[in-house]
């Protein structure tokens, strides 16, 4: 006798890349998912968070989440365990929850009022349900606080309710493992640009050190599958599809646990490639080639989306334009066109200390700019001049009417 | 700045006194709140409270809002505090507002505003004016920067996004002030006009200045020379006579100086034969000094010495009475020390005693403590024996009480022992009586079905008879409407003339062209002939123009002669003046003309003008104005030429408009008339526009066949809408025909099948009833042995509830049996518990009793000891007596050793004052006789004979003060007078030996010398005057050269201050204020776009660069579309909503300047967003907290509520009130 767990996480059904729905790769995915559902034959499916991209998702990807769920029930009659993450609202996924438990669908959006509603038995294992930890769920306020001891105060509360479940799940256990689950940032894990910072200002990143005494824990948040710590036993599953341009390159896979006699297994099932996203770079000449050579073949997967960077693009004031009119006749969508800022400049806006405020200027560095603008050059003789008569021009100005502002002063 | 608290009373909804403290949990703890609450609830009044607080305004209502739009309904005040932190310290800004006798129907008062300085409660500031300076002092905010940078007010959020390039520029202003650079702009303006006028001024001064021409300046200049020939010679011989005169004086002086000399020397020697035996005195005294100090020593010693023998005897008399003082005092003191000694022995002896006792009384208080404690145990025993008795006797009752009722239950069993199987075979009855019913229902169901059938055939029936009456009349009404629609198309035949109506709508249409093309042919020609006219009147006026040319061509001749003719004059007019003047300037000269000498500037030897007469003057004067009056000749006529051209270019400017006007007119008129010919042509009347009353004959025939035709049409239209009626109805009748025919075909069939299925249900319905009587036999036979009944008969009604209710009842009893003996059984356990208990207590309480016997005795055996030792007196105070005694012996005996020694001591002093005076005496006798030897030596060797001599030669100070004085005075008048002698000799060796002989002709030489003085004055006025002339001229050149240097000055100062112009300057001030706007603007797009990168990495706002320099425009760069730029027009509602918000916050950085922003207020509806959005929004807002802020969001949306956990809730309560209450 042994028990097989699923574990995935971060779907982000209805999420759009850009302005595109990505329905389609949702519908993709949940098609091959089923089958290979079938034949696994899991005793338990976990979702660790992000089920929805956002707390009111479009009506179309409710379907899909709702069609999964009943096929799941019809044809492979396994319990499957829904966490709420930090995209989901807690409202719309508890709305539907009595009647998905009648397909054995348990979701847990929020931490349940009573603990023991968290933990799921089976017959090799005991499941601890942690949704994604909202501050007002692990801290209560102390007046006085800076944000750093929010931080830890957050971080401490997080540690602190894992133990809690440890220790509710260790009382019921027996001889069986405990599987812990979550959706968080684990320090150690490494991220991409897509997951939004969470726990208020991204302090909340909690330490592997947290999931001890879980023989698994089944994380959802970071969107690349990898694991946390040391051991095998914290393992983020990541997005079945990329969300982001950045994720091209990340693998993209659900885990199998498989538990008997109190030891566990694990593997990974590659997921493929519903849509190829693609990053190329070129230059205005060899746009087009590059376009043409990425095009997507006809009757296979879904038409490729390109994120296309043109070296030269600055000095090509059309770009826009000629980039649409390549991309027309081909089997694919262009939906980001970037034109990097020349090597020296690069982080120049941002590198480059602020200008001050006019109130922070005097009227002399004003007449400065103003020069700057004309360019003169400020060693010249005619700027020295000119500065000179400007001078003299204040002068005469704050002596009849003092109306200079006290912080225009130097 | 930071807002601390928040208090308002009858603001709006907010009606009584409501308080936020940011600084008390849960919001003093939560960077980010939300202020939540239905539409209308009050949730923007709380933001109002703040800006009426600080600044008296709204931000909703523009400016001061009216009392009734704040002050709750039916109250008499309202009022607003805030409580602020800011870099000076804590404050509370207070407005408020009343009706008169604070009556909600009085008169309004004015509003009073105040702030506070905190914790001190100390008022700064009252007046409105005060107040608000005080709160831009202390917050650096006026309201327009407060509205940008801490409370982002309902509509404003989006201003900037949506402002039009004027009001950006006014709240560019608002924002950040740029009035200085406005004044900088003007004044750069104003410098530069300054500069171009000076300039021109000092050209019009150079061009003022005449100066002497060379030849004038060369003759003034040799004047000058032989003057100053003239006062050299002058200035040498003055001094030659001055000395002369002087050198005479001094020697007069001399001679008179020597006669007083020979005076004072004899009466000088008179003097010191006078005084000379004085003198001789003075030098005896002087001898005798040197011996004063040994007279003096010689008489202390006599003095001292009687002095010591007179202490010495008094002390030789006291001497015995000291020594009997010293005795008593011996004896007093060794007494008190016995008596000391005495007292400390008894003491020791008591101490042992008092520590026996001590111990006695420890031990005592012991075995007291003991036994009360042992008493105490022995009631507590007793307690605990009544209780558990009690006890025991209470569980033995009710043990008895529940015996007796399992009995009387146990009983009722018994007698009812046929109950006992009825629960098992209860189901079975249920079953049978549950078939038995339905067996009755179904057959009861079939009866109700046949009746059904029967009404149903019956209703049939009555249906087809119907449909077969109303059928009839249906059809006579179909052929009268058939006829009808024959009569109406026929109508339409006659009214169409047998012509379809489209061929009678073209013809209509055509007659109306026609009459429409007229009327504009008509209205074209009106034109036209308007036209002509006025180009008649163009030529005419040409004509005239013409003529004024010609005419102004021959004044202009005219006038040019006239001119040429002044100009003439004038130049000869000058000539003439140029000549009367050199006349007058020779004036000078002219009476030292003699006829037949040369002239010595022209060399002349004629001279007409050599008269005294003033006749140049005059001449000068009358030449001058001759000139005037030729200058204001040429003037006039040059005015005149010039007005007469200015006439003449201005007939030429009309002359041209006339032709440009002709030309133009001539070709429309031509190109108008082809047109109209060509338009008439069809009509017939090609070339006829002229024609007016053939035009308007055409136009009234055609206008006559157009309403003929329309007439026609209106009827062939008539017509035909009723023939359309005609057929409807026609149709209509057809319809209802058929129908009614359908139904009647229906309800036939219908009734055909109900008669073929009735005997099918009489069978059914007796087969049902042969069922039913068998279960009801089924149901009596299982009932027989519980209820008596008779074969065949129907159960009754309660059958089944009544056998249900025996059942229920026995299985109660059975229950309550099996529970009473559980009962019994609990008791009895409980009533042995209780017996055993009893018996432990009883022993308990007799080994107590046995204690306190024991302890009794021996706290009696210890306190009959404690009597024997000390009986009932108290150890301390026995102590305390005698320790008092032993101090009082010690000080007695103390006080007594003093004394004595003090006798002592005193003795002993008078012994050594005794033998210091014997000693000091003898001490004194051998220097004594030293002293007296040496004067009698001394009064020998300077020839006084002896001492006493020598003190009758000294004289007294004072005398020897005054004769000294004398003799000094003597001495040096002497001296004086032989100076003065030698200097007399050395003067007279001085002068030279012509001196003498001058001294005797001194007036002579006076009189030389004035003469002298008299005629260097006259020169010197002369060369004066020749002096001032050139340096006039030097003045004036210097000058010109002075103003040239100016020039070149104020030239290069022009350029300098037009540079500056063109850069800064304009006379309203505005190009330097756009451009430091625009600077502003770039500031404020790198502030937003910090945010913008963090809302949405897309897009970046920049000044839009097409537009002009200072246009200050803002577009979007998408750097997902290869940078393209776009308006901000095109962003959609969410887009616009996250550039809104950056620019905002941008806004709001810009605002605060330095002052330190803790607090933000956004009023705004999230309410637009999409989910995604909103949810950047939020996390744009928690990243601000989270640099410090505290960020109040005023929202209904449930998403935001859900995410922000602390909360001011505005809840709406009944009569239009709201309440606030906070959630966390």
């Amino acid at each position: 006798m042994s028990t097989r767990i699923l574990h995935t996480a971060d779907w982000h059904l209805g999420a759009r890349l850009i302005e595109c729905d990505r329905h389609a790769e949702h519908e993709a995915f949940v098609a091959w998912l089923l089958p290979q559902l079938v034949a696994l034959r899991p005793d338990l499916l976990i979702i660790a968070g992000d089920i929805f991209d956002s707390a009111n998702p479009p009506q179309e990807a409710l379907t899909l989440y709702y069609t999964f769920l009943s096929e799941l029930a019809r044809k492979v009659k396994c319990r499957t365990l829904i966490l709420g993450g930090n995209h989901d609202s807690p409202a719309t996924l508890h709305a539907p929850r009595e009647i998905l438990r009648a397909l054995d669908v348990h979701v847990v959006a929020a931490p349940p009022a009573d603990p023991a509603a968290a933990l799921l038995e089976l017959s090799d294992a005991v499941v601890c349900a942690v949704p994604y930890l909202r501050e007002r769920d692990v801290r209560t306020a102390q007046p006085g606080q800076s944000a750093d001891l929010v931080a830890a105060a957050i971080r401490e509360g997080i540690g602190r309710h894992y133990a809690d479940i440890l220790a509710r799940a260790r009382a019921i256990a027996g001889d069986r493992v405990i599987v812990g689950t979550g959706h968080l940032t684990a320090t150690g894990s490494t991220a991409s640009p897509s997951e939004r910072t969470i726990h208020i200002g991204n302090l909340g990143a909690v330490d592997a050190a947290c999931f001890t005494g879980f023989a698994y824990t089944a994380l959802g948040h970071i969107h690349r599958p990898q694991r946390v710590g040391a051991g095998n036993s914290v393992r983020y599953a990541g997005s079945p599809i990329p969300l982001s341009f950045s994720e091209v390159d990340l693998p993209k896979e659900f885990r199998v646990i498989d538990i008997a006699g109190g030891q566990l297994t694990q593997h990974a099932v590659a997921i493929p490639e519903f849509r190829p996203l693609r990053r190329l770079t070129a230059s205005v000449a060899t746009l087009a080639a590059e376009l043409a050579r990425h095009q997507g073949t006809a009757g296979g997967v879904l038409e490729p989306w390109v994120e296309l960077t043109v070296t030269d693009g600055r000095t090509c004031p059309d770009l826009d334009r000629q980039v649409r009119e390549a991309a027309a006749p081909l089997r694919l969508r262009v939906l980001k066109v970037l034109t990097p800022a020349p090597a020296a400049g690069a982080g120049g806006a941002d590198a480059a200390p602020p200008p001050r405020s006019l109130t922070e200027l005097r009227p002399e560095d004003v007449f400065a700019e103003r020069l700057r603008r004309e360019t003169i050059d400020p060693a010249s003789p005619e700027s020295i001049a000119l500065t000179q008569t400007f001078h003299e021009l204040l002068g005469g100005l704050y002596d009849t009417a003092p109306a200079i502002p006290p912080e225009a002063a130097p | 700045m930071k807002i601390l608290r928040l208090r308002l009373t009858n603001l709006n909804s907010l009606r009584g006194s409501n308080e936020v403290d940011f600084t008390q949990p849960p919001l003093a703890h939560a960077g980010l709140f939300a202020i939540t609450g239905p539409t209308g609830a009050g949730k923007s009044t709380l933001l109002d409270a703040i800006t009426l607080a600080l600044y008296g305004r709204v931000a909703r209502y523009g400016s001061m809002p009216s009392p009734d739009a704040v002050m709750s309904r039916h109250t008499g005040e309202c009022s607003a505090e805030v409580e602020f932190a800011c870099a000076a310290g804590e404050f509370r800004s207070v407005w408020q507002l009343q009706r008169a006798r604070k009556k909600a129907d009085g008169k309004i008062q004015q509003a009073k505003r105040r702030v506070i300085a905190l914790p001190a409660e100390t008022i700064i500031a009252e007046s409105i004016k005060e107040t608000d300076a005080t709160i831009l002092e202390l917050t650096g905010l006026d309201y327009d920067r407060f509205l940008r940078s801490v409370l982002l007010a309902q509509g404003d959020f989006a201003t900037f996004l949506k402002a039009g390039a004027k009001e950006r520029t006014d709240l560019l202003q608002q924002v950040t002030g740029t009035v200085v650079y406005e004044d900088i702009s003007r004044a750069a303006f104003r410098r530069a006009a300054d500069a171009e006028q000076a300039l021109a001024t000092l050209r019009r001064e150079q061009d003022a200045v005449t100066l002497l021409d060379p030849e004038q300046r060369r003759q003034h200049e040799a004047h000058l020379a032989t003057q100053l020939e003239r006062l050299r010679q002058l200035q040498e011989l003055a001094p030659t006579l001055t000395r002369r005169i002087d050198e005479a004086r001094r020697w007069l002086d001399v001679e008179r100086a020597t006669r007083q000399l020979q005076a004072d020397q004899a009466a000088h020697d008179q003097a010191c034969q006078d005084d000379a035996p004085n003198l001789a005195r003075l030098t005896q005294h002087e001898k005798a000094a040197p011996f004063i100090a040994d007279l003096t020593t010689l008489d202390h010693f006599a003095r001292d010495d009687e002095k010591d023998v007179t202490a010495r005897r008094e002390l030789d008399a006291n001497a015995p009475q000291r020594l009997q003082t010293v005795q008593t005092a011996q004896t007093a003191a060794q007494e008190a020390h016995d008596t000391l000694t005495r007292e400390t022995e008894q003491m020791t002896g008591l101490r042992v005693l008092w520590t026996e006792v001590i111990e006695l009384d420890r031990v005592l208080a012991t075995a007291r403590e003991a036994l009360r404690q042992v008493e105490s145990q022995h009631a507590e025993a007793g307690t605990r024996l009544t209780a558990t008795s009690t006890a025991q006797a209470a569980s033995a009752a009710a043990l008895q009480r529940t015996t007796a009722e399992h009995l009387t239950a146990s009983g009722w069993l018994n007698q009812h022992p046929l109950d006992a199987t009825l629960t098992a075979q209860l189901p079975e009855i249920q079953a049978a009586h549950a078939r038995w019913q339905a067996a009755e229902e179904a057959g009861v169901g079939t009866d109700k079905k046949l009746e059904l059938g029967q009404a149903e055939l019956k209703r049939v029936e009555i249906a087809v008879g119907r449909i077969e009456e109303i059928l009839a009349p249906l059809r006579t009404a179909l052929a009268k409407a058939n006829t009808a629609v024959t009569t109406a198309v026929a109508a339409v035949e006659v009214a169409g003339e047998q012509q379809p109506l489209s061929e009678l709508e073209t013809r209509r249409d055509r007659t109306r062209d026609r009459r429409q093309a007229l009327d504009k042919l008509a209205g074209e020609a009106a034109h036209l002939r308007k036209q002509t006219a006025e180009l008649a009147t163009v030529r005419r006026n040409a004509g005239v123009t013409t003529e004024l040319l010609r005419q102004g061509a021959a004044a202009i001749t005219q006038l040019t002669q006239n001119q040429d003719a002044a100009a003439a004059l004038l130049q000869a007019h000058r000539v003439t003046l140029s000549f009367a003047e050199k006349v007058q300037s020779l004036e000078s000269h002219r009476t030292t003309l003699r006829d037949n000498e040369p002239c010595p500037l022209c060399g002349g030897v004629h001279h007409p003008y050599v008269s005294t007469s003033d006749t140049p003057a005059r001449s000068v004067a009358a030449v001058r104005g001759q000139v005037a009056a030729a200058e204001a000749a040429c003037l006039e006529t040059r005015q005149q030429l010039g007005a007469a051209e200015n006439l003449r270019a201005s007939h030429l400017g009309t002359e041209k408009r006339h032709a440009a006007d002709d030309a133009k007119l001539t070709a429309e008129i031509t190109r108008l008339t082809t047109d109209w010919n060509s338009a008439a042509e069809p009509h017939g009347l090609e070339g006829q526009w002229q024609d007016e009353a053939r035009l308007t004959a055409e136009i009234a025939t055609a206008r006559t066949e157009e309403s003929r035709r329309d007439t026609q049409l209106l009827a062939v239209r008539t017509a035909e809408n009723l023939l359309t009626a005609a057929r409807r109805e026609a149709q209509n009748a057809l319809t209802n025909f058929v129908e009614q025919d359908t139904e009647g075909q229906k309800q036939s069939t219908l009734l055909k099948h109900l008669r073929e299925q009735w005997p099918s249900l009489e069978d059914a319905l007796a087969e049902q009833r042969r069922r039913a009587v068998a279960a009801r036999d089924a149901l009596a036979q299982l009932t027989s042995a519980y209820v008596p009944s008779e074969p065949g008969a129907a159960p009754t009604a309660g059958l089944l509830a009544t056998l249900n209710e025996r059942a229920t009842t026995y299985t109660r009893h059975q229950q309550a049996v099996s529970d009473l003996f559980a009962k019994v059984e609990k008791l009895r356990a409980t009533f042995d518990g209780c017996a055993q208990q009893f018996e432990q207590a009883q022993a308990s309480v007799e080994a107590a009793a046995r204690k306190v016997a024991a302890a009794g005795q021996e706290v009696e055996r210890q306190d009959r000891q404690r009597q024997e030792k000390f009986g009932q007196r108290v150890v301390a105070e026995a102590q305390r007596i005698a320790d008092t005694a032993l101090q009082n012996a010690r000080s007695a005996a103390d006080s007594k050793r003093k004394e004595s020694e003090a006798c002592r001591q005193k003795q002993e002093s008078a012994a050594k004052e005794q033998a210091r005076l014997t000693e000091a005496i003898a001490a004194r006798s051998a220097p004594r006789a030293q002293i007296a030897a040496r004067l009698q030596a001394g009064a020998v060797a300077a020839g006084f004979g002896d001492g006493s001599a020598i003190r009758s030669a000294l004289l007294d100070p004072t005398a020897v003060t005054v004769l000294g004085a004398r003799r000094a005075h003597l001495d040096d008048r002497r001296t004086v007078l032989k100076t003065q002698a030698e200097g007399l000799a050395t003067q007279r060796r001085q002068l030279p030996p012509a001196a003498a002989a001058d001294a005797g002709n001194l007036s002579h030489l006076a009189a030389e010398k004035a003469a002298g003085e008299t005629e260097l004055t006259a020169v010197h006025a002369a060369v004066a005057d020749s002096r001032a002339i050139l340096k006039h001229d030097d003045g004036l050149r210097g000058r010109h050269a002075l103003v040239a240097e100016q020039i070149q000055a104020a030239d290069r100062e022009f350029v300098r201050w037009h540079r500056l112009r063109v850069l800064i300057g304009s006379a309203d001030g505005s190009l330097f204020a756009r451009f430091a706007q625009g600077l502003t603007l770039e500031h404020l797009t790198v502030l937003a776009n910090r945010h913008l990168r963090q809302l949405n990495p897309r897009y970046t706002i920049r000044r839009a660069t097409d537009g002009a320099a200072d246009d200050l425009e803002l577009e979007i760069v998408d750097h997902y579309q290869a940078d393209v730029t776009r308006p901000m027009r095109s962003l959609s509602g969410g887009e616009s909503f996250l550039v809104s918000l950056a620019l905002a916050l941008g806004l709001s950085q810009l605002a605060s300047g330095r002052t330190s922003i803790e607090s933000l207020f956004i009023d705004e509806g999230f309410g637009s967003l999409d989910a995604e959005t909103l949810e950047v929004a939020m996390s744009a807002l928690e990243n601000l907290q989270a640099g410090g802020k505290v960020i109040g969001v005023i929202s209904h949306v449930p998403a935001m509520q859900e995410r922000i956990t602390v909360q001011i809730n505005v809840t709406k309560e009944t009569g239009g009130c709201s309440r606030i209450t906070l959630r966390s």
